[in-house]
């Protein structure tokens, strides 16, 4: 009905009107069951399960927020002509798919400084009631000839807030239709698991079955990437609780209509549980739309003290495997243990190893530029770093006193040799005076047993093994090269040079 | 020829060529009649002068010239010279002694005086050299070879051939130097040469030789006035390039061998005249305000004549109303091209021209502290977690500062913490949260983290700089102050203050500084004496400890030892791939001889007084020192084997190294030594000073440094950078990246302290670099500088504050 309106001035008065009064009457019926409960109910009556979220044939419920500069909204029915506009091609790009509204008010929070500060609580708090499965704040900003637009989704059946995505219009012939764009791209369709086997699984498309325009508006194509989530369900269906699954994604490997056959990658073995009755395994497909994401890396029960100078190994082709993987990015915290990760096109995925000298801290596959930040805990591994300094400069010291010996043990022949016993002793004496491999031991020692305690103490047993071992291994090379048999065999071989001279 | 004289002397003899052969040994050959035929012996008249090439070349003859004006060609005649004249003083003895001798005496010197009455001679020409007699009253004169010399030298003169005068002086000189005429005619010489070369222009020359003469023959003709007039030139020419030493110079030298000579008065005149005339300019520009034009022209004018005792009360006023230091140096700012790092200039430059927030007052016991120009106060809230700081008001007129507003440095502050700036600081972001501007002199931080202690973090930021740095009528207000550069050469720098001292004032402070390099520590103290000059900075030690001992030198100059000694270190270039190899490094380490680089090459004193040997980039004296890490020993064996372990972990020969030399002075040296110590353990190093062209890439630095604030100092240090940024550290192993981190966040400063120890020990065990030597270091100031601290911490420690009273060198140079 709207649409055969023409958008002259009076008519757009009367849409006005005629969609507040719309909006008013279906506020009013919406509230009217909760304003007046029947008087007649003895027993609560169950409220009918929610629908299904993943129905292939339901479209999506979508409200589109839009708050327009000055410059461009000079008059209500100008503004009114844009939003009309915005709307007809949303609905001609998703036709059945969507089922969306648009709204252009003051105060609709759909301003940028109100997109930066939401916050996922605010967002439900502000439409969870409000029987949509979609809203998208969109702002348009003026900035000089430039008009930049801001969006944000909200997904309700996930309640979460998509990162913020900007894009720049410089015509104003195109404002509308890079308005569509960026909405469509904060778009973030939902799927829900069917069958999972292992690594694998299968996941209905809601509103596969009512596919868009074209093929870029497609809701899921193979390749592309959805973030999973568990919705907890109380005994009336309705969700408790949604939980995000960290460092996990699933990748699109084949579509049939509404099902998507998926690949789980995620930096645990098996990241989605089995099948329960009151928990459901849904995901949302995401494109990054920004160019990077910053990382906030700090230890394991320590967020005030994050890890500065940790080297970050970015690898594009897999989990890196092999002793040493070539990484295609090697990048350190700031000191506020930040590390921007750049996005790829071309490599979506990517996977970072957080490395504490020669220890692996963390591996985790990431999509760069899919939200703003990320915080990954590791383990506090600076009493284990401390020991390995201390066992590189051990296994320096360890050459050193080798060399020297050698270099006296050489000496000492060369003088032998020559029946220069007086410097023959000498050196003998500066033999004697190097450390040996009890002393060195006892060295080894010492840094053991600072360091396991410090493990101990932050219960740390991966730290406390690893400890262990590189202490070991300084170990058997003083055991191997500081053996007192070589420099006793050496004093007897001299012995009997001595005696033949 | 020589045939002609043959038979003339065959027709002149009386007795046969043969029996004149053989009566040499008996008695006296038959007397020589007198030729038959004059006219086949050459007359003196036709005969022609010696040739130059005839004297050098051939055989040495005499001429023997009869009475009748023959001459006879003959080998030197003996005695000689004035051989007719002794010959008759030995007759007159003869005759004297005839007189109380008896019969048979007389007899005897009868015989003796016919011989002497006869001169022998041996006919130049002849083969067998066969001798003859001829009667001495037949001789009229003998014209000696030496004679054909002298004359030849003389008609060389005459002819301008001074080059075969010269040849032929140096002949007669060399063979008979006490030859009557010798000297007279060598003077002759000596005055055509300084003719000739000062009618070519080269005076200098001209006078050495002139002086020579005057010092030979005072009366010799026309030298005097020949060196007036070679003086003149000189000095007019030093004159006329302003020169004016070098004018005093030839006056001085002038007037000490001759003080009446004209020329003197004249100079004298021309250079008094000159020099008040200047002055008259320099109390025309102090009239019209232009003090430093004033104070330039009144220096000037005691340049030109320091005599004139006209100029000592004007100069006095000129040149303490615009003070003047200048500062004789070995090395300008900018010129370490090689150096990766900050030399020793620049830094002392930077501290010339910028003023920071906090400065180090003094450091004792190895404890910093600080002073500021910029605030009045500062103080702690919020348990350390804001800090309130409050500006300065006012200003003393000497102060080099200017007063700041709270706006000037929280922008300079918020350019630090911004990331999106190239001046972002890391490390002050990291502390500081926010800025608060609470009123014009007040401002308010707010801590991240709280720093152990606020001044350190703050002393590496200095005062923005004004935008129109040559504007001197710049307003007070926001001008940072400090001192600015004004005028740069290849040999000089010189610096300004900013902010003048205001007029009016009954006493003023240096107002410019003037840098000038000087080619060696020797040339320094030369320029020192001479008044070019009134400190020196940077002057190596065993100068410095010549002077010390020298009662008449410190009557005149102070010698004032720096707070801070300068470490000398070897550094590595973390990016070097050989030496990322610790065995390689310790090869390095173990190499050279430390003690005696120390007492032979830096100090040159074998008890190395001071001196001393390092385990730390940092003072010896600091609590950050770990006493417990040894002083690494010289042995060459161990660093041979520790080099053979490198090659064969690198599993390849060790490339050449690159070490680049930041220090100047003895330490160019020392490095030298270095190089040639790691030389005699295989390893191939290439020395780079710091004024060559930069190479491509470096393994080695050596440096020198001063680091009183280790905790804070440490990763720009190890990091070669002006500010500890994470980045820098990525070359260095994860271990000591978190131990540097972990000195960083540290708030409390005895944790701190004892992080740095343990950083030490660590650092040294790992051989991160070749700590070397301490050395203290001196400062020399003419006593006409006084207000500098007794400590100083750099070359210009509290400079608005000193004094240069007026003087100017009042001795003529010698």
């Amino acid at each position: 009905m709207i649409v055969w309106l023409k958008t002259t001035f009076t008519q757009a008065i009367i849409l006005a009107l005629a969609c507040l009064s719309c909006c008013d009457i279906a506020a009013a019926q919406d509230a009217a069951p909760a304003a007046t409960p029947p008087a007649n109910l003895a027993a609560p009556v169950r409220p009918p399960a929610p629908p299904n979220v993943s129905d292939p044939f339901r479209p999506y419920r979508v409200r589109v927020h839009v708050s327009l500069p000055d410059e461009l909204a000079t008059t209500p029915a100008a503004a009114q002509s844009i939003t009309s506009e915005l709307l007809e091609l949303l609905q001609a790009r998703y036709r059945q798919c969507w089922d969306v509204s648009i709204d252009h008010a003051p105060g609709n929070g759909a301003s940028q400084a109100e997109l930066r500060s939401l916050t996922e609580e605010t967002a439900e708090g502000r439409w969870l009631e409000k029987d949509l499965d979609k809203v998208i704040l969109l702002a348009g900003d003026q900035h000089g000839s430039v008009l930049q637009f801001t969006a944000r989704e909200w997904d309700a059946p996930t309640r979460t807030l998509s990162a913020i995505t900007k894009r720049d219009s410089f015509d104003e012939r195109d404002h509308v239709a890079v308005a569509a764009n960026l909405i469509s791209a904060v778009f973030r369709p939902l799927v829900k698991l069917e069958t999972l086997n292992g690594k694998t699984g299968e996941f209905q498309i809601r509103a596969g079955e009512l596919p868009p325009r074209s093929a870029e508006q497609a809701l899921v194509s193979p390749g592309e990437y959805l973030v999973p989530y568990l919705r907890h369900l109380d005994r009336e269906q309705q969700v408790r609780r949604v939980q995000p699954l960290p460092w996990s994604y699933l990748r699109a490997t084949n579509l049939d209509r509404a099902r998507v056959s998926v690949e789980v990658v995620s930096a645990f073995p098996a990241p989605i549980p089995a099948a329960r009755r009151r928990m459901e395994v849904v995901a949302l497909r995401v494109r990054p739309q920004l160019t990077e994401t910053r990382m906030h890396v700090f230890p394991r029960r320590d967020v005030q003290s994050p890890l500065a100078g940790v080297r970050c190994l970015v690898f594009d082709d897999g989990p890196p495997t092999g002793t040493a993987p070539v990484p295609s990015l090697t990048l350190v915290t700031a000191r506020d243990g930040t590390v921007s990760l750049p996005a790829d096109p071309a490599h979506p995925l990517r996977y970072l190893d957080i490395r504490s000298g020669a220890a692996l801290l963390a591996r985790v596959p990431v999509i760069p530029g899919l939200v703003e930040e990320l915080s990954l805990d590791v383990p506090d591994d600076r009493s284990r770093l401390l020991v390995e300094g201390e066992t590189d400069l051990l296994k320096g010291e360890l050459i050193e006193i080798v060399a020297t010996r050698e270099v006296i043990m050489g000496r000492a022949r060369a003088a032998a040799e020559a029946a220069r016993w007086a410097e023959f002793d000498r050196f003998l004496a500066d033999l004697a005076k190097l450390p040996t491999v009890e002393q060195y031991n006892v060295e080894i020692d010492a840094l053991q047993i600072q360091g396991v305690y410090q493990a101990q103490q932050a219960r740390d047993r991966t730290a406390e093994a690893r400890i262990k071992k590189l202490c070991d291994g300084v170990r058997e090379a003083a055991a191997k090269h500081l053996d007192p048999f070589r420099i006793s065999e050496f004093r007897q071989e001299m012995a009997a040079l001595r005696r033949g001279k | 020829m020589k045939i002609r004289v043959l038979i003339l002397l065959l027709g002149l003899c009386s007795v046969s060529w043969l029996q004149l052969a053989h009566a040499q040994p008996e008695p006296p050959a038959e007397t020589v009649t007198p030729p038959t035929k004059p006219e086949s012996l050459p007359r003196l008249q036709d005969m022609l002068p010696r040739t130059v090439e005839q004297l050098l070349n051939e055989k040495p003859c005499d001429w023997v010239v009869l009475n009748t004006n023959d001459v006879i060609v003959v080998d030197p005649v003996l005695p000689r010279p004035d051989t007719l004249v002794k010959l008759q003083e030995e007759i007159t003895a003869k005759e004297q002694a005839r007189r109380n001798a008896d019969a048979a005496q007389r007899a005897i010197i009868n015989a003796e005086i016919e011989q002497l009455r006869k001169l022998t001679i041996t006919l130049a020409e002849e083969k067998d050299s066969p001798e003859y007699t001829v009667p001495t009253n037949r001789i009229k004169q003998i014209v000696t070879h030496e004679e054909h010399i002298i004359r030849a030298i003389d008609l060389a003169l005459t002819e301008n051939r001074l080059a075969q005068a010269l040849e032929l002086l140096t002949r007669l000189q060399r063979n008979t130097p006490d030859w009557p005429g010798v000297n007279d005619v060598g003077q002759r010489v000596v005055a055509a040469d300084a003719r000739q070369r000062a009618a070519l222009g080269r005076h200098e020359e001209a006078l050495v030789l002139l002086e020579e003469l005057h010092s030979r023959n005072p009366n010799f003709p026309l030298a005097v006035e020949q060196l007036g007039e070679v003086i003149r030139s000189l000095a007019r020419e030093a004159i006329g390039r302003e020169d004016f030493r070098r004018a005093q110079f030839f006056l001085g030298r002038l007037k000490s061998r001759l003080p009446n000579q004209p020329v003197v008065a004249e100079l004298e005149n021309e250079l008094s005249r000159l020099a008040t005339q200047k002055m008259e300019l320099a109390n025309a520009a102090s009239e019209s305000g232009r003090f430093a034009e004033a104070a330039e022209l009144a220096a000037f004018a005691t340049r030109v004549w320091p005599l004139a005792n006209e100029l000592r009360a004007p100069h006095r006023k000129h040149t303490e109303r615009h003070q003047i230091l200048h500062v004789g140096v070995l090395s300008l700012p900018g010129e370490g091209r090689a150096s990766p790092i900050r030399t020793e200039a620049d830094e002392r430059v930077e501290r010339l021209t910028r003023i920071n927030l906090f400065e180090v007052q003094r450091v004792r016991d190895g404890n910093t502290f600080y002073r500021t120009r910029v605030f009045d106060e500062w103080e702690p809230f919020d348990l350390g977690r804001t800090m309130r700081l409050t500006l300065k008001q006012f200003r003393q007129p000497w102060d080099a500062q200017g007063v700041v507003t709270a706006h000037t440095i929280a922008a300079e502050l918020v350019q630090r913490l911004d990331p999106n700036l190239p001046t972002f600081d890391e490390r002050l972001a990291s502390f500081i949260s926010m800025v608060r501007i609470l009123s014009p002199r007040e401002l308010e931080l707010t801590f991240r983290r709280v720093p152990p202690r606020i001044e350190p973090l703050l002393a590496e930021i200095s005062l923005p700089l004004p935008v129109v740095v040559d504007d001197l009528s710049a307003p007070l207000v926001d001008n940072p102050g400090g001192f600015r550069l004004a005028e740069e050469t290849a040999s000089l720098r010189k610096y300004v203050r900013r902010l003048p001292e205001p007029v009016g004032l009954q006493k003023y402070h240096v107002a410019e500084v003037i840098e000038h390099r000087l080619a060696s520590p020797d040339r320094a103290l030369q320029a020192l004496h001479a008044g070019e000059v009134s400190m020196l900075p940077d002057m190596p030690d065993w100068i410095v400890r010549r002077l010390s001992e020298d009662e008449s030198f410190r009557q005149r100059y102070f010698i004032q030892q720096f707070s801070l000694p300068r470490t000398h270190l070897l550094q590595f270039n973390p990016r070097s791939v050989p030496l990322r190899n610790r065995e390689l490094r310790a090869a390095l380490a173990d190499a050279i001889d430390r003690d005696r680089l120390l007492r032979t090459i830096i100090l040159r004193d074998a008890t190395a007084q001071h001196g001393r040997l390092v385990t730390a980039p940092y003072l010896t004296g600091s609590p950050g020192l770990n006493v417990e890490v040894p002083q690494r020993k010289y042995d060459l064996s161990a660093a041979f084997a520790l080099a053979l372990a490198a090659r064969k972990q690198l599993k390849s020969d060790i490339p050449p190294l690159t070490m680049v030399v930041s220090a100047s002075g003895p330490a160019e040296a020392a490095a030298r030594e270095i190089a040639a110590a790691w030389r005699q353990i295989g390893l191939t190093v290439r020395v780079v000073m710091a004024g060559d062209e930069p190479p491509a890439d470096w393994d080695v630095l050596y440096r020198a440094t001063e680091l009183s604030e280790p905790v804070t100092q440490m990763w720009p240090f190890l990091t070669f950078s002006e500010q500890a940024r994470i980045s820098d550290l990525a070359p260095y192993p994860d271990w000591l990246k978190q131990q540097l981190v972990q000195l960083d966040r540290t708030s409390d400063q005895v944790r701190a302290v004892a992080a740095l120890r343990a950083l030490h020990r660590q650092l040294a065990d790992d051989v991160a670099f070749v700590p070397l030597w301490e050395v203290d270091r001196f400062v020399i100031f003419r006593k006409n500088c006084v207000g500098y601290p007794q400590r100083p911490l750099h070359a210009y420690d509290g400079i608005d504050q000193w004094t240069v009273e007026a003087w100017y060198q009042t001795e003529l140079p010698r």
